[in-house]
């Protein structure tokens, strides 16, 4: 049950839209493996955590392999700098620290991927919505409106592929290029059709008052107080890592020698701020869920 | 004293009327023809007005005047106004929040993805604040009952609901005057009675005035104030329903054919107007056949019996010369399912089609209808169980929605596509040959004078023939409509019939359509089938299946059938009235 519908995914939208912007920010601009690792896993765990045993981990996989293999296999035997040599190609020398730099740069592309899919996840169109309208109304309404229009437009696409079908236009043995032809018609007709709907809903729109000046957006959303509060502990966090970040506390050098930062208090707790960050939502459901114990008792 | 009276009663009068058209004419730019002569309307505050007219007669124009965002382009003479006020000098914010508007289609009419951001978007562009439009949304949402689906995707809804949700969708603006454009055209029975139930009930508890044009009358002319008649773009009845049927007998209009069929019949037999409603024609009826002897009445039930027979006969002879015993289409022991679901939509379903009949397949909504139509062109395949078909038959299906076929730029064009898209059919055939094909194929549906428009610009009924001529240039052998009546008027309805029965008698052909529209089944088609529970409940001849039902049977058959069981359509009720003179 609460794997299904975490408390985190109820909080107002602009508490997620700083969660998950601050983690790609973040995990984006930094190539400490300590970090980035850090931020793989509590990905993967956030994952997990939000879409419970509908989760699909083999996705990652999938998705890794060709990041691998650019950045790991062949990104080396083009790019020459380094300081110890593994082997000639075309006497170029392949080195062991380019190596090394893909297999990070992969790091970060695989969770930073990780990250855009808890971000699906967290922002659904009437969150994507709600943001967007913050910024503008038209623009808003404009999201809204395609995310009407697929669906719609996928079903007419059915209905006139269906019609063709049962005015014998196609049969099953047709050969390639007459189904795509008979496809390009039934696109053209579709084109034609929309158009044409289009021209009522334009007036369905304007007989509602579209294009009154001051138009609003309307969201179901409310600031509560525990919004205010994660937000202002996210920015805070947010700000601390920033800090960490510009101070250079996560810097590491790869090419042409590996130089690796040296960790002090200040950079350590840098990392505990990230991963307690990252875990927020798993974190905020423990401490929900005794808090509800509590109060049951 | 009394021109006091009077003024008071005027002005009374002017305060009460929410809209009025005075010497109002409209033409359409680029043409000459008036869309609507010298129009002098009132409509009072809180009533129910229909209007009604054949289709081109000019309804939709009269609607469209009292919204300066649907007002087309043309020549204006007179005014029309809201309270007084010109409805042209009307700007956009108090057209919106005092006009409504409603049009048939519902998929169109939709913008947004949600239910609930379709009820906030006319609040949300008269620019509210949140929480007046969430009270807002709220007390709608409640009130037309759509609170439970509230979260839905606009695109999983039926019909009915997306029309529930376009109908809360303006109420949210609160609109004095709601305008509605056969907002029931595309939805089945139930769903266009619940959408009518609740106009009318709109109309009582929030006092909105209602203006609908509507073809199918059945479920709302007893609740109508006022009718407003049009015929060839001039208003020839404006008032109460009694004196409708009197003027449209003066001027022997054919617009007397879409009244309600209980109207019809009470003024068949009695001559007189008051009685409106099944029930109430009903208990008439029951009074005043009540002496009638029981032989006579059987005598009745025979006739009506035997004039069918007779026909069937004449079918039986011509059956038995060629001598086909086998059905054209055999359906056997056929199940299907959807790919996703283990539950079956069909099941062990057993159905012959004969050759050379109308047949209709009735049932209610989801019942499997147009799947099993689907079935038989092959759009599906059936999980387990057989479809023969006789062999050199051509099976041809008409898409429910005539814009899913239209692909070319003026109607002749559209016909000639068939023409050169089947070139085995025409081979031999000179250019000039095949012109005056398509020139004979307008004709014969009465589509000449529209030639070069484009099939887009043709009305419901219009593009129906079009899609139904284009068909028939394929040379069907079998012919299957999906609810081929639906979102036509009764007049478009007839032409459809004789059209039909005419490729039934002249070229053989066989007719298989599933409809939701039992009066049109009953009277055009030969035999009918029920689909119920996934498979076939009972089939038979026209007459034989609808005789002695109680609910699912023709509005004629409900008011008759205490006493004559088997009268089902409106020329029976000729009959028993001639037979009854005598007696």
């Amino acid at each position: 049950m609460n794997s299904r519908c975490p408390f985190f995914t109820k909080m107002h939208p602009l508490v997620l839209l700083i969660y998950i912007l601050g983690i790609l920010i973040v995990t984006m601009s930094s190539l400490n493996p300590l970090l980035l690792s850090l931020s793989l896993i509590s990905g993967i765990a956030v994952l997990v955590f939000l879409k419970g045993r509908k989760a699909k981990l083999v996705h990652i996989i999938f998705f890794s392999i060709p990041i691998l293999i650019f950045m790991i296999l062949i990104q080396p035997l083009f790019y020459h700098t380094g300081q110890t040599v593994l082997f000639y190609v075309n006497e170029s020398a392949v080195y062991k620290e380019n190596y090394i730099y893909g297999g990070i740069v992969s790091l970060m592309l695989i969770a930073g991927v990780v990250w855009c899919m808890v971000l699906r996840e967290l922002l659904d169109s009437e969150k994507i919505y709600y943001l967007f309208g913050k910024l503008s109304p038209t623009l808003g309404l404009f999201f809204t409106m395609i995310l009407r229009f697929i669906p719609l437009m996928r079903e007419r696409l059915e209905q006139i592929h269906e019609g063709e079908i049962s005015m014998g236009r196609i049969g099953p043995n047709a050969g390639h290029i007459a189904t795509i032809r008979n496809r390009l018609k039934e696109v053209s007709i579709l084109v034609g059709w929309s158009l044409e709907s289009s021209i009522e809903t334009a007036n369905s729109m304007e007989s509602r008052g579209y294009g009154l000046k001051g138009r609003t957006s309307y969201n179901r959303f409310n600031f509560k107080g525990l919004d205010i509060g994660l937000i202002i502990l996210e920015s805070l966090a947010l700000v601390y890592m920033i800090a960490v970040l510009v101070t250079k506390g996560f810097r590491v050098y790869y090419l042409p020698v590996i130089i690796l930062n040296k960790w002090d208090i200040f950079n350590i707790l840098g990392l505990i701020v990230f991963a307690s960050f990252a875990l927020l939502p798993i974190i905020q459901e423990i401490i929900y869920k005794i808090w509800e114990a509590m109060n049951n008792d | 004293m009394t021109d006091n009276f009077n003024t008071e009663i005027n002005r009374n009068n002017d305060e009460n009327n929410i809209i009025e058209f005075k010497n109002f004419s409209f033409s359409y730019s680029g043409s000459d023809r008036l869309a609507l002569e010298d129009i002098n309307l009132k409509v009072f505050e809180g009533t129910i007005n229909l209007v009604i007219g054949k289709s081109g007669s000019g309804k939709t124009s009269l609607l469209k005047m009292l919204k300066t965002s649907l007002m087309p382009a043309g020549k204006y003479s007179g005014t029309v106004s809201f309270k007084g006020q010109e409805i042209s000098q009307m700007d956009l914010r108090s057209q919106t929040e005092n006009i409504g508007f409603v049009s048939q289609n519902p998929d169109n009419q939709i913008v947004t993805d949600t239910v609930w951001h379709e009820l906030a978007f006319g609040l949300e562009n008269l620019g509210l604040d949140n929480s007046s439009i969430r009270s807002r949304v709220a007390e709608m949402a409640e009130y037309f009952g759509i609170s439970s689906w509230y979260e839905k995707k606009t695109n999983t809804l039926s019909g009915g609901q997306k029309q529930l949700v376009n109908l809360a969708s303006v109420m949210v603006t609160r609109p004095k005057v709601l305008l509605l454009d056969e907002p029931t055209a595309q939805l089945d029975p139930v769903a266009s009675k619940r959408f009518l139930d609740q106009i009318v009930s709109l109309n009582r508890d929030l006092g909105t005035s209602i203006i609908m044009i509507e073809h199918n009358l059945e479920n709302v002319f007893e609740w109508a104030d006022t009718v407003f008649a049009l015929d060839s773009s001039k208003l020839i009845y404006a008032g109460n329903k009694d004196g409708l049927i009197t003027r449209l007998n003066e001027l022997n209009s054919e617009l007397k054919m879409s009244l309600p069929k209980p109207v019809l019949v009470y003024e068949k037999l009695s001559g007189k107007t008051d009685k409106i409603t099944i029930p109430q024609v009903r208990r008439w009826i029951n009074n005043e056949f009540v002496d009638m002897p029981d032989n006579i009445r059987k005598n009745v039930e025979k006739l009506l019996e035997d004039s069918e027979a007779e026909a069937d006969n004449t079918l039986k002879n011509t059956e038995n010369k060629a001598d086909k015993k086998c059905p054209i289409i055999s359906i056997k022991n056929l199940s299907f399912s959807y790919k996703d679901s283990n539950k079956d939509v069909i099941s062990n379903l057993n159905l012959d089609i004969n050759e050379g009949e109308i047949t209709a397949i009735l049932g209610g909504n989801a019942a499997g209808k147009s799947t099993l139509l689907k079935l038989i062109t092959k759009v599906y395949k059936a999980k387990t169980g057989k479809i023969k078909y006789m062999k050199d038959k051509r099976l041809i299906a008409l898409p429910q929605n005539p814009l899913t076929i239209f692909t070319e730029v003026s109607l002749e064009e559209e016909l000639a596509e068939a023409i050169m898209s089947n070139p085995a059919l025409y081979k031999g055939l000179s250019l000039e040959e095949k012109k005056q094909i398509v020139e004979d194929s307008l004709k014969s549906m009465g589509l000449l004078f529209a030639r070069k428009m484009h099939p887009y610009d043709l009305s419901g009924g219009e593009a129906q023939k079009l899609a139904l001529a284009k068909v028939l240039l394929m040379k069907p052998d079998i012919l299957l409509l999906d609810e081929p009546t639906k979102g036509l008027d009764v007049f478009f309805k007839e032409e459809l019939a004789k059209r039909l029965e005419g490729l039934v008698k002249s070229e053989k052909m066989t007719i298989l359509l599933v409809t939701h529209d039992l009066e049109w089944a009953a009277n055009h088609a030969n035999s009918c089938a029920l689909l119920f529970d996934k498979n076939i409940a009972s089939r038979d001849k026209v007459r034989k299946f609808f005789s002695g039902n109680m609910f699912f049977t023709t509005s004629v058959n409900r008011i008759m059938s205490d006493l004559f069981k088997n009268c089902i359509k409106l020329s029976d009720v000729d009959k028993i009235n001639n037979l009854s003179k005598d007696w």
